[in-house]
């Protein structure tokens, strides 16, 4: 495996979901370096539809990308694939959506945490108010303030209907 | 009495009767022997013996004739004799019948007049032995439906009572019952109030929340969830 692909594709991939598409867009700009001719590629500006994947499959090192041939394009895109697949990720559920960079963040110091092939997925789920649930190997865990309610549910009721007292 | 003599006259007329048949037999045996005494001795005796043997036979024969004649006479009297004494006899015995017919209606009449006021006092004896029956009879029917009235009222008593209590006993049961259903209700609706609040809460929570924190305070919530899980060791 070309471990250096590897690590730079993780590298700023927090997200499995996102490495794998980026593995994808990148096999995908590939074989289009490799099978569509140089008229087509000139109409192409843009390697895929998404500009994000562009810009980063733009920023990828170039002698990295020479590595890959026509002979082990297929290998190579196949043993990333299995290696990211296998890669078993911890699911945030969020109340709403993360900016990018919060993201990294994040996914950085889980990194950190637990080992620079940690990835992670993001859910989001409203009811969750705020703070977030984690899911790691089948097994939930909220961390949410809706669960900070449900867990005080007596002492918030007690404090209500002392409040209706008076 | 008439027949006693009837009885007798026959007699005579049968005594006479065989007293004849054996005077002729006897001399018909006499007869029988001269002739043969005769026929040893001689014919002539016998025409002369046997004509006066006839003669005798003929005198006795017609005196026998008058005997049963005079027989008859006397049979005839003495029947007739009889018959006037049955008549006599006849009418004594009416008389005496009607006297003993009399006598015995007369015997009857008392005897029956007897009978009949006899019989008068039995039913009167019958009639106050039935009113006295009637009256213990009354007397006891009476008593009888008293103690029935009596019984009657007790168990009624009894029953009212009992019903009285199971009644009770039911609505007590039942208001029971309603109670612990007006409990449960309220407990229930008053769960329901506190998932209620609970969910304006979270609701109210969820719009004001969104808007009124900070992404950098979001963020450290999530940050402080991760390291309580790091903590707690949930991700390994």
């Amino acid at each position: 495996m070309d471990t250096n692909l590897f690590e730079l594709i993780l590298s700023d991939s927090y997200i499995k979901n996102q490495a794998e598409k980026r593995i994808l867009a990148l096999k995908n700009y590939i074989l289009g370096g490799i099978f569509i001719d140089s008229k087509e590629k000139k109409l192409k500006e843009a390697a895929t539809d998404n500009p994000k994947l562009d810009l980063w499959i733009n920023s990828i090192d170039k002698k990295v990308l020479s590595k890959i041939t026509p002979q082990n394009i297929y290998s190579t895109f196949e043993v990333l694939e299995k290696e990211i697949k296998a890669i078993e990720p911890l699911i945030l559920y969020l109340p709403y959506e993360l900016p990018d960079e919060e993201v990294a963040q994040i996914g950085t110091k889980l990194r950190a945490d637990y080992g620079k092939k940690f990835l992670m997925e993001i859910t989001i789920d409203p009811s969750l108010i705020a703070g977030c649930a984690l899911s790691f190997r089948g097994i939930y865990k909220d961390y949410s303030v809706k669960q900070k309610i449900t867990d005080n549910k007596q002492e918030i009721l007690a404090a209500f209907r002392q409040y209706v007292k008076h | 009495m008439p027949k006693t003599l009837l009885f007798e006259i026959i007699a005579l007329i049968a005594s006479l009767a065989v007293a004849i048949i054996s005077l002729a037999l006897y001399l018909g045996e006499y007869y029988k022997r001269t002739k043969e005494k005769n026929a040893k001795s001689g014919f002539q005796t016998i025409d002369a013996t046997e004509a006066k043997s006839l003669n005798v036979l003929y005198r006795a024969i017609k005196k026998a004739q008058a005997i049963i004649g005079n027989a008859e006479l006397a049979g005839i009297k003495i029947g007739a004799e009889n018959r006037l004494a049955e008549k006599k006899l006849e009418g004594t015995f009416e008389s005496q019948l009607n006297v003993a017919r009399t006598d015995l209606e007369k015997e009857m009449s008392s005897q029956m007049n007897k009978t009949y006021s006899e019989y008068i006092k039995f039913l009167e004896t019958l009639k106050e032995q039935n009113n006295q029956i009637q009256a213990i009879n009354q007397e006891a029917i009476k008593q009888r439906a008293n103690s029935i009235f009596d019984k009657f009222e007790q168990n009624l008593g009894t029953f009212l009572t009992s019903t009285e209590q199971k009644s009770v006993a039911s609505i007590e049961l039942e208001l029971r019952s309603a109670r612990q259903l007006i409990e449960t209700y309220k407990t229930e609706q008053i769960a329901i109030i506190d998932e209620n609040i609970i969910s304006i809460l979270e609701r109210t929570l969820a719009l004001v929340l969104a808007k009124k924190i900070p992404l950098k305070d979001q963020v450290d919530l999530v940050y402080e969830a991760l390291s309580k899980a790091k903590v707690e060791k949930f991700i390994a």
